[in-house]
Parts: structure tokens; C-alpha cells; sequence
């Protein structure tokens, strides 16, 4: 039979030929790395068509499909982990096989054509990572692609072009998917057998480079001499990857859901390095971080053997080529641990837990928590305080009471805040389990029911339709989160025209602090009248000192750390964790209103809001870890009139809502001389007299605020 | 190109050869067993429920009744609604027969002729008796026979 087959295909002498390639002498393990890739290639088309069998590439679809790969079919979710996992594998490994090319000299006359074929092979292998992580259609897969597509649009001149070509239309959706299906299942597979199958025959025509000096002796053949450490790496790489796959789960996040702008996207490790770059060049300098550096390095890559053209293989004798890849790899390595330490994982890390870790990274104090200040928490328990006083907030704001409507006494000094005497306290613990449930069972966990959703500032929500309000005036409230409007300017548009009415890019971008006093109303008047200074540093200090008749109200951030006081207060001094650690941070960034382009993400305008009979546009934008920002521009001055910043919590997001009002001249730029700031237990009000910019300013007004009265943590136990 | 070729001992030879073949059938099986476990889990015979078809009341003595049935089901990762046609006899007091409306010959679905008191294919002439019996034409096997139950009046089918 054998003989037979061999007569009519030749197959005996085509394996010879294959296997018994005479392989110079001292060839060792680091001749294996080439083999690895093109195994964990392998390994990723075959459970490649093994989940195309199973997906559905439409956005009603997809994640379902991969529900269903993960949950329902037979070791569909080792399948899909040694897919998701084989992902990394490929890319290092194939990072280690073009180090190992580098460092042996491999790319050197007459392999010169083999190397650009390699390169484009990685390209390619990047591509497929690209292209991949749209496929599930999760929460992930949808933020992180809406990134790659706002980065696309930073590409000179044809920037928009380019990002509907990727989007296949104006918004990222069905024809995206399909897109990007289709380039990751037939266009990019067949460029890469077609690369690799040039790749083997050059390698092939040329023979392998061998060890550095040459080692005496005779050559041996392929098979089995190489081929036995070819097999033996294969199969620890295999066993590595299928240990992966089934120890972890290949991660699938809530579905995508495009109206959730409080989502942070993170990009995978290997795409992080870029991410991060972009930081550093922000506003019109970001084609620099997109286009201009991977552009070079990838320019490098290509021209490389030309660049190099001396015969010395010796990594000793080529010093340039070694250290130059050396910084590039340093470098990227840098990036990604710079990355991975500033943007927050997405979802997996609840604020608590996140406010935990930066604190201890930080060498900070730890966040107070609620169990370290209050007796008697039962339905709200593992939270920071000032998580908790926001939780309070939302319930007070909901249903229109005050502090001493569930805690009798509150606000004198009879007030036993542990103490379950009132029903109300009892109702609402209650109350809070059953929305966390709400969520929990019908939404994924995401907070779509809130206290606000049926209270509406009412003690018992409104049951029946209520058919003056349905026929008569609309009273439609305005949507917190907001999608992309039709028929606005683009957000970079409307904040270029708000600094612009500042008094322009120049003037703007060159304020470096802000310092400014002035007369503060607390509290409405309840608090008293008294003066306060306000201090900001870019990047992202900032420090709001309200000296009262009653004590120091502070509001401070240092870059790392943020505390608040207030007076009167059952806790009157803490320091800032989670969501509000987080917004105060936005707070600080965005006080110079050159940062706010770089500082927020998914940047969108959205339909025109309507404040006291006046139109604003709305510009919102994400911060970290779910918190997001809303913008209210003058539609005819460009100023802006209202921040609204909302930072999540355990019960729904707390706003923090700040307007601007008096613009006037301060050296050539404008600033707003007269501030409201509300949030869920009050409304201050700032008038300030003296605003001077670019003077330096004592570090020390940025840190934990001294109080007159007693500073330390007073506990309700 | 070094022009000399090193000659090892077949034994060494025969060795390293049953070890890279040995770890390869290994990895090869493990992604066979995989790949093979996820084609064939979706090939699986779906478990059939008891739908509800109709009641006692409602199917006259010995009088083949189309009814049709409205299922939910599993496609893979979607739910749908399957309408399926069978025609139920009731044979005794809580007897009911049931037929699959499908016939066997192309997959047409035929019909009741009270006149001729048998079941006619529309597409090619297929006959068969009330018992589903192929009587005439090219049907290559009688209709096909589904399980009924009966439960206090309610008639139920397995489908």
C-alpha cells in the first residue's frame, strides 16, 4: 500500500526531503523557538475553526454564542481558553524567536528577505489579536475596540477615513463585527499560511543560520536529532497553554452594552505598551504615540538587515543593533508596567478593593472602612466611609428626608446612629438588599435600578400612571449617561471652542497653578458664611479650604492621596477611597481645562441639555474605575457651566455637581468667579475675589487638612 | 553548508524517533479529544418533553386530527418556538394514536381525506391507511409514530 502511494505521489522522497535537512553542527535549544510559534499557530487554527463551528458573528448573537461555547459545549471552555490564552503564548513566543534571530545574527545576508517576511508574520499575528478581541462582544471587547477605533481616527489626514473603513459605517456594530470576523477568519488566516509556508521555504533555501561561531563537526539530519527538542519545547509549551486553559477561565464580561458609558477599558498586555504611549502625548500630539513610533519601530524592523549589512554575527561586535533593540524593549516593557499600574483593571476590581491596593501600594494609610467607624452596619458592610456617607446621600435624595428622618436625633448630640428604633432604618436595609437583587438577578450586576428609579424624592413610589402628566406637558428627565448625538459638534470641536473663549490654546495650556480666594457660603447659609482658598497644580493637586464658623470644611488631593472635612460631622475627617478618591482626582485634572481631552476617555456629546430655559452642549467622558463626567457648554459663549461628575457606589452613582457662573478676565483668560457646589448633603456656595495664576503654591495645602477642632476620627460606636 | 552528514547508531536513531513520535501522538490526541468532544456534544440526541397536544373532549372516535404543536427548544445558543404537525386518533376511550405528519418519502406533509379515509402526500401520490400503513405510492416507510400519554383529560405527545 505504501509502496503503491509512494509510486503515485513520491512521498517517501518529499518526507527525506523534509526531515533529513542536514542541520549544522552545534545546533541547540535555541533553535526551537521557531517551532514553538509555528505549533501555537497551529494549535490556534485548529481551535480557531473549532469555534467558528459554534459562533455567530452578528451583535445579537455573538456573545451568546460564546455563552453557549463556554458553558454548553463538551471542553468548549478549554477550547476557547487555549485559543484566548494561546493568543499570549503566540506573541511571546514569537517576541523570543525574533530576539533569538536578532541576537544570533540570523537576519543577515542571504537571510534578508526571510527576516521582512518574519516581520510581516508578526504584524500579522498582532493583527489577529486585534481583530480577535472584538469577536465576543462583551463589555471588553466593545470599549477596548472603541479605543483602537478613536486611536485610528488620530491617523493624519485620513484619520475618519480610516476609522469608518474599520467600522464598516459611523458607528461600531453589526457591520464592525462582521468586519472584523471576516479579516480575523479568511483574510489574515490566509495571509499568514501564505507567509508561513515563504517563511519554511526560506528558511529551507537558505538552511538555518547555526550557532554564532561555528562549531566543528559533521551535520546532522533534522530528524529526529533536532526534531526530538523541537518536540520536547512543543510539548512543554503545550502543557503550559492547556494548563491555562484549564485552571483559568478564558475571561467573557457582561454583554456589550453601548449606552454603559462608565466602562474602563484595558487593553491586552501586549497592546498596553500603546496604550500607555498615548498618555504621553496628548491633544494634537497623539498621531505621534499612534502613527510616528510604532511606524519607526516597525521601519526599523523591516530595514534592519540593510542597516546591518556587516558579516559579524557577534552580539559583541554589533553593539548597535543589540542595544537599540535592547532600549526598544526596555522601553515597551516600561510602558506596560506603567500601564498596567495606572489603568484600572476593568470590573474585576470593585473601588473598595482597588482603594485598598492603592493605598497600600502607595505606602498610604488605609482607607477607613465603614465597620471601623459605625456599629450596628448590616446591609452596606465592606465599604470605605466615604463610600457609605454617599450611600446615605442617595437614600436621603431619593426619597426627599433628612439625616434625622431614620436617625432620630441626628444633628444633635442625642443622636445613637447605630440604633435600629426606627422602622424607616429597618425598611430601607431592606430596601437595599432587594435593588442589590434586582440588579444582581436581571441586569448582570449593573445598576440599573437605583433608590431613584421609583422614589423620585417621594417616601412611597407613584404606582399608577398618572394621565395629566401622560397628556399634558412632557417632563422627561435628562438621561445620566448619554450616547453620541446626531446633529452636534463633536466633542474635541466644542472643547476647542471653550478654550478658546478661555482666552486660547496658548494661554490656557501654559497654566501650570491656580490660587484663589474668596467669601464661602456653606451649606446654604445653615453652615454660615466664612473665606476659603482654593488651590490647584497640574496635573492633579487640588485643595478647597473653607475656613467656617464651626471649623474647617476641606476638600484635598494630592496626586496620590485625597482627604475630606467637614464640620459637625459624625466623621469629620477622612481619607478618600474608591469613587471618591477617584473623583477627586478627575476634580483636580480637570481644573485645567488643557488636560481634559487627555484626561477623559469615550468622549462624546450628547444631546443638547436644557438648563433653566438656557441650551447647553453636553460633553461627557470617562474617568477610572466607572466614574464618568458631564460637561455643559454655553452653546453661545463656549464656556463651560456645570460639571456633573458621577462616581459609583454601592447603591447607585453619587453626583458631585459644580456651576460656573461670572467669567472674568484674569490676565488674558477667563475663570469663573462664582462657584455652586452640590453634592448629596449640601450646596456651597464660592465667590471668589482674587484668582492669580502660575504662582507657586505650598505643597502642604494639597495634603491631609488640619483641623482647629478636634482631628481625629471620631467613632459612632 | 557542511557537506558531511553524521551516521548514528540505528538504536539511538529508533529511540529519539519513538520519543518525538510518542509526545506528538500525545498532543495530538489531546487536541483530538477536544476538538472531537465539542463537534460531536452538539450531535447529541435532544432529551424529547411531554408538550401538551390537545384534550379528550376535543378528538372526535377513530377521526385522525391534525393538531399542531408549538414547542420551545434549544438551537444551539437560541431559543425558538418549533411548530411541528401530527395528527392524533383517538383509538379508545383514553387510547389516542399519534402520527408524524412527515411523509416518509420526501418529507411532504400530508394530509387527512375523510372520503378515502386514508392520508395523501400532495407532492408524489404517497397513501397511507389510518394507522399510518404505506398503502400506495413511492413512501418507503409508514408514517412515523410518536409517543402519546394520556393525563386525566389532557393528551400529551413526546416531542
Amino acid at each position: 500500500m505504501r509502496d503503491w502511494l509512494d509510486n503515485r505521489t513520491g512521498f517517501r522522497s518529499l518526507l527525506k526531503h523534509l526531515l533529513d535537512e542536514p542541520l549544522p553542527s552545534g545546533v541547540g535549544w535555541w533553535f526551537v523557538t521557531g517551532s514553538i510559534v509555528l505549533f501555537l499557530l497551529s494549535v490556534q487554527l485548529l481551535t480557531g475553526v473549532l469555534l467558528a463551528v459554534f459562533y455567530s458573528p452578528s451583535p445579537d448573537h455573538a456573545y451568546d454564542s460564546v455563552r453557549f461555547i463556554m458553558e454548553r459545549v463538551t471542553f468548549g471552555r478549554v477550547l476557547r481558553g487555549l485559543h484566548f490564552f494561546g493568543a499570549s503564548f503566540i506573541v511571546i513566543a514569537s517576541l523570543v524567536h525574533m530576539l533569538r534571530v536578532v541576537a544570533f545574527g540570523s537576519y543577515k545576508k542571504p537571510r534578508e528577505l526571510n527576516w521582512i517576511v518574519g516581520v510581516l508574520l508578526l504584524l500579522i499575528i498582532l493583527a489577529f489579536a486585534l481583530t480577535g478581541y472584538l469577536l465576543p462582544w462583551d463589555q471588553k471587547a466593545y470599549w477596548a475596540t472603541t479605543v483602537t477605533l478613536n486611536i485610528a481616527r488620530s491617523v493624519p489626514f485620513a484619520g475618519e477615513f480610516v476609522s469608518r473603513l474599520l467600522k464598516g459605517g459611523t458607528d461600531l456594530g453589526a457591520l464592525t463585527l462582521m468586519r472584523w470576523y471576516a479579516a480575523h477568519v479568511f483574510l489574515l488566516p490566509a495571509c499568514l499560511i501564505a507567509f508561513t509556508v515563504a517563511h519554511i521555504y526560506l528558511m529551507r533555501r537558505h538552511g538555518i543560520s547555526g550557532p554564532i561561531k561555528e562549531v566543528p563537526g559533521p551535520s546532522t539530519p533534522f530528524y529526529p536529532y533536532h526534531a526530538i527538542k523541537d518536540t520536547i519545547a512543543v510539548a512543554a509549551v503545550f502543557a503550559l497553554l492547556l494548563t491555562f486553559a484549564l485552571v483559568f477561565n478564558a475571561p467573557l464580561d457582561t454583554v456589550a452594552d453601548p449606552t454603559d458609558a462608565t466602562y474602563i477599558p484595558r487593553p491586552e498586555w501586549y497592546f498596553m505598551s500603546l496604550f500607555e504611549l498615548l498618555k504621553h502625548f496628548p491633544g494634537r500630539w497623539e498621531p505621534v504615540a499612534t502613527m510616528v513610533i510604532p511606524g519607526l519601530v516597525v521601519a526599523l524592523l523591516f530595514l534592519l538587515p540593510f542597516l546591518d549589512r556587516r558579516p559579524d554575527r557577534q552580539p559583541a561586535k554589533r553593539p548597535v543593533v543589540i542595544g537599540s533593540f535592547a532600549v526598544i524593549f526596555v522601553c515597551i516593557g516600561l510602558l506596560t508596567y506603567q500601564g498596567f499600574r495606572t489603568t484600572p483593571a476593568p470590573s474585576a476590581q470593585s473601588p473598595q478593593a482597588a482603594a485598598r491596593q492603592t493605598a497600600g501600594a502607595a505606602g498610604l494609610r488605609g482607607p477607613v472602612m465603614v465597620e471601623d467607624v459605625f456599629k450596628n452596619v448590616q446591609a452596606l458592610k465592606g465599604i470605605t466611609v466615604d463610600e457609605f456617607m454617599g450611600t446615605m446621600g442617595i437614600m436621603a435624595a431619593s426619597l426627599g428626608l433628612c439625616c434625622n428622618d431614620c436617625h432620630p436625633g441626628a444633628g444633635t448630640d442625642k443622636v445613637v446612629w447605630e440604633s435600629d428604633e426606627s422602622p424607616r432604618k429597618l425598611t430601607a436595609r431592606q430596601m437595599v438588599l432587594m435593588v442589590q437583587a434586582i440588579n444582581r438577578d436581571n441586569f448582570s450586576g449593573r445598576q440599573e435600578v437605583t433608590c431613584w428609579t421609583c422614589h423620585r424624592l417621594r417616601l412611597t413610589p407613584v404606582q399608577t400612571p398618572i394621565l395629566d402628566r401622560f397628556y399634558g406637558e412632557a417632563q422627561a428627565d435628562p438621561d445620566d449617561v448619554v450616547s453620541k448625538a446626531e446633529g452636534v459638534p463633536q466633542p474635541t470641536q466644542i472643547l476647542d471652542k471653550y478654550v478658546q473663549a478661555l482666552g486660547g490654546a496658548e494661554k490656557v495650556s501654559a497654566i501650570t497653578t491656580i490660587a484663589g480666594t474668596g467669601k464661602v457660603m456653606a451649606f446654604g447659609n445653615f453652615g454660615g458664611g466664612g473665606n476659603f482658598e482654593y488651590f490647584a497644580e497640574a496635573p492633579d493637586k487640588r485643595a478647597m479650604l473653607s475656613h467656617l464658623p464651626d471649623g474647617e470644611s476641606s476638600r484635598t488631593f494630592d496626586g496620590r492621596a485625597g482627604w475630606f472635612a467637614i464640620p459637625l460631622a459624625v466623621v469629620p475627617k477622612y481619607p478618600l477611597a474608591g469613587g471618591e478618591l477617584d473623583g477627586a482626582r478627575l476634580d483636580a485634572q480637570l481644573s485645567f481645562p488643557a488636560q481634559i481631552v487627555r484626561t477623559l476617555t469615550g468622549l462624546r456629546t450628547g444631546p443638547i441639555a436644557e438648563l433653566n430655559g438656557k441650551e447647553y452642549y453636553l460633553v461627557q467622558g470617562n474617568g477610572a474605575r466607572g466614574a464618568f463626567v458631564s460637561l455643559f457648554f454655553d452653546r453661545e459663549t463656549g464656556l463651560l457651566a456645570r460639571t456633573i461628575r458621577y462616581t459609583p457606589s454601592q447603591i447607585g452613582k453619587v453626583p458631585t455637581q459644580v456651576d460656573y457662573e461670572n467669567y472674568r478676565d484674569v490676565g488674558g483668560i477667563k475663570f469663573p468667579f462664582k462657584w455652586t457646589f452640590t453634592w448629596l448633603d449640601g450646596r456651597d456656595s464660592f465667590d471668589f475675589m482674587d484668582v492669580k495664576f502660575n504662582t507657586p503654591i505650598d505643597p502642604s495645602k494639597f495634603g491631609e487638612p488640619v483641623l482647629t477642632r478636634p482631628a481625629t476620627i471620631r467613632t459612632a460606636r | 553548508m557542511p557537506a558531511q552528514i553524521s551516521t548514528d547508531d540505528p538504536t539511538r536513531r529508533r529511540f529519539l524517533s519513538s520519543i518525538t513520535g510518542g509526545l506528538l501522538s500525545v498532543i495530538s490526541g489531546v487536541l483530538a479529544v477536544l476538538g472531537g468532544g465539542a463537534i460531536l456534544s452538539s450531535t447529541a440526541r435532544r432529551q424529547d418533553d411531554w408538550v401538551p397536544a390537545t384534550t379528550l373532549l376535543d378528538l372526535p372516535e377513530h377521526e385522525p386530527t391534525p393538531v399542531t404543536l408549538t414547542m420551545r427548544r434549544l438551537d444551539g445558543f437560541r431559543e425558538v418556538i418549533d411548530r411541528r404537525t401530527i395528527f392524533l386518533v383517538k383509538t379508545g376511550e383514553s387510547d389516542v394514536a399519534a402520527f408524524n405528519a412527515t411523509c416518509t418519502h420526501l418529507g411532504c406533509l400530508v394530509a387527512w381525506d375523510t372520503q378515502a379515509q386514508v392520508f395523501k402526500c400532495p407532492c408524489h401520490g404517497g397513501v397511507y391507511d389510518r394507522n399510518g400503513a404505506v398503502k400506495d405510492g413511492p413512501p418507503p416507510a409508514p408514517l412515523a409514530k410518536v409517543t402519546t400519554r394520556v393525563d386525566g383529560n389532557r393528551v400529551l405527545v413526546q416531542a
